[in-house]
């Protein structure tokens, strides 16, 4: 889905667990998530702080679909 | 370590007034063994064990088929077969270990959907005896003692999964009691203690196995792996059954436990032991680690010990779908940047002539030869048979709860996940590769 918005010209980006994924499947923007039951968070983590890791990926996220990339490029966010 | 392994081959499995094994045929008393098995079952979550036999070439479907283990009894050594198992979890291995080779002993039984996730369900296993779907599984080619098995209602997941293995595990143990004393039709040697000759490559061997809770766990001396460390293994302790199967969600995708204890890299890298090769060990992990760091380091930590050991070159093969398949390419691509030539085996997709979509969920470009196991989008139909066993309908769609279906009827299948160790993980299989 990603690659296909980009083809359309709307650049956008993926949070995803598996990274490695989607670099293989040529997604242009990746951001590293939480794990695979919990892309965009992780219930580990106790509750202000998870708030403070959605926020970041999500920060991560729009920061990614403002940068130009040459091919897959993965943004990490650290652990709040 | 050094392991002498007794094989019997049956010639027939029939039910009568004893437990014996006399010209090759194997007798059964039906009623004195089901009644053993029900009166053994802790806390009583079995309600009706109904014993069934299956031979080669019966116009036959076997169904809810859960998991497979092997008659097999430790004669000499430390540990029983499959250790952890009613058993001290001692390292076993070693010694003399005498085994029935075509019999299998199959846990057939309908475990609850209800309240189940989308993926980590026990679905519906299928072995058709004859027929085109008959070569997915090496089930089709044994005599199948079936424990049909009804549960009783509201018990517990762990307390069904720990009834329905401990029934299997139960039933292998007694029929193996017969073949202690007596002297196999076979015997082979698997000698790790002589040392070989240094100038041969050293291979080792990754084998990741699926646990991601109960119904998809799999047991290493008795206990499931979730906080496993990727650790060593003596090639002869996966020969004596250390590794148990637990899992019942993907059925092609499944490894069971008569697999585990004859792993076909395992036995092939054993036999050219010291001739071809220098078998350095196997390296046992899961796959399936919930994100990117964890398959990292598990990959890492596996990886390591495969350098540990010397390897030159290894073999690598997981058990589950795509998501495992992560975990397995994050390990053959530190092995290969370490210089350790690696070579996964798996499963692909692309459509019914092989060419659409996606070949492999994950790859790596350090993977530069994939061995193949086939593709697992290819429509088959199964024709009408006369008997089923192992229970008397198919459960194949989530999204109808599971509404039973009928199990003795032609219908196709639009991709193979259905049929029993169909995607040939563990390289146990009937295809051969053709140039086209």
């Amino acid at each position: 889905m990603q690659k296909e918005a980009e083809r359309a010209g709307i650049p956008s980006a993926l949070i995803t667990a598996i990274p490695s994924v989607a670099s293989s499947v040529g997604v242009s923007r990746i951001i590293t998530g939480g794990g695979i039951p919990y892309p965009v968070g992780d219930p580990t983590l106790p509750a202000e702080r998870e708030k403070e890791f959605r926020r970041r990926l999500v920060e991560k996220a729009l920061e990614a679909v403002c940068s130009d990339v040459d091919g897959p490029t993965v943004f990490n966010v650290s652990i709040a | 370590m050094k392991l002498e392994r007794g094989y019997f081959e049956i010639k027939d499995l029939v039910f009568g007034n004893s437990l014996s094994l006399r010209n090759g045929i194997l007798e059964i008393n039906k009623d004195e063994l089901e009644e053993y098995l029900l009166t053994e079952d802790e806390n009583d979550n079995i309600e009706t064990i109904a014993l069934e036999i299956v031979k080669p070439g019966d116009n036959t479907r076997i169904v809810h088929v859960l998991d497979t283990v092997m008659a097999g009894v430790k004669v000499e050594g430390e540990g029983e077969f499959m250790p952890g198992h009613g058993s001290a979890p001692l390292i076993a291995g070693s010694g003399k270990t005498h085994l029935i080779t075509n019999l299998a002993i199959m846990e057939c039984a309908e475990l609850p959907w209800a309240g189940k996730s989308a993926l980590l369900y026990p679905r519906d296993a299928i072995v058709d005896m004859t027929g085109p779907a008959a070569p997915y599984s090496p089930f089709s080619e044994t005599f199948n003692l079936i424990l049909r098995m009804e549960m009783v209602q509201d018990s517990s997941d762990v307390e069904y999964d720990n009834s329905v293995r401990n029934a299997g595990i139960r039933c292998a143990r007694y029929i193996a009691e017969l073949i202690r004393e007596l002297t196999p039709d076979e015997t082979e040697v698997f000698d790790f203690d002589t040392e070989v000759d240094p100038a041969l490559p050293k291979i080792a061997y990754v084998t990741q196995c699926q646990n991601q809770g109960v119904y998809s766990n799999t047991f290493l001396y008795g206990h499931e792996v979730w906080n496993i460390v990727p650790t060593y293994l003596n090639p002869t302790e996966m020969m004596d059954g250390c590794v148990v199967s637990g899992n019942y969600v993907w059925p092609c995708f499944k490894v069971p436990s008569w697999i585990q204890a004859n792993m076909p890299a395992v036995m092939e890298l054993a036999r050219g032991h010291g001739k071809q090769w220098n078998f350095v060990g196997v390296v046992f992990d899961r796959g399936h680690n919930d994100s990117h760091f964890l398959k990292q380091r598990a990959a890492s930590l596996a990886s390591n010990l495969v350098r540990r050991l010397g390897a030159d070159g290894v073999l690598i093969s997981w058990e589950g779908g795509g998501n495992a398949a992560t975990d397995a390419m994050l390990t053959l691509q530190i092995c290969e940047n370490w210089g350790i030539k690696a070579v996964p085996y798996t499963f692909e997709f692309g459509g019914p002539d092989g060419r659409e979509g996606i070949l492999l969920v994950d790859d790596v470009p350090e993977a530069k030869y994939v061995v193949s196991t086939g593709s697992i989008e290819k429509p088959t139909t199964i024709p009408a048979v006369e008997r089923v066993a192992g229970g008397d309908c198919l459960r194949l769609r989530k999204e109808t709860g599971g509404e039973p279906e009928p199990a003795d009827i032609e219908r196709t299948l639009d991709v193979i996940t259905a049929f029993y160790c169909g995607a040939n993980q563990s390289g146990i299989g009937k295809l051969a590769g053709v140039p086209y």
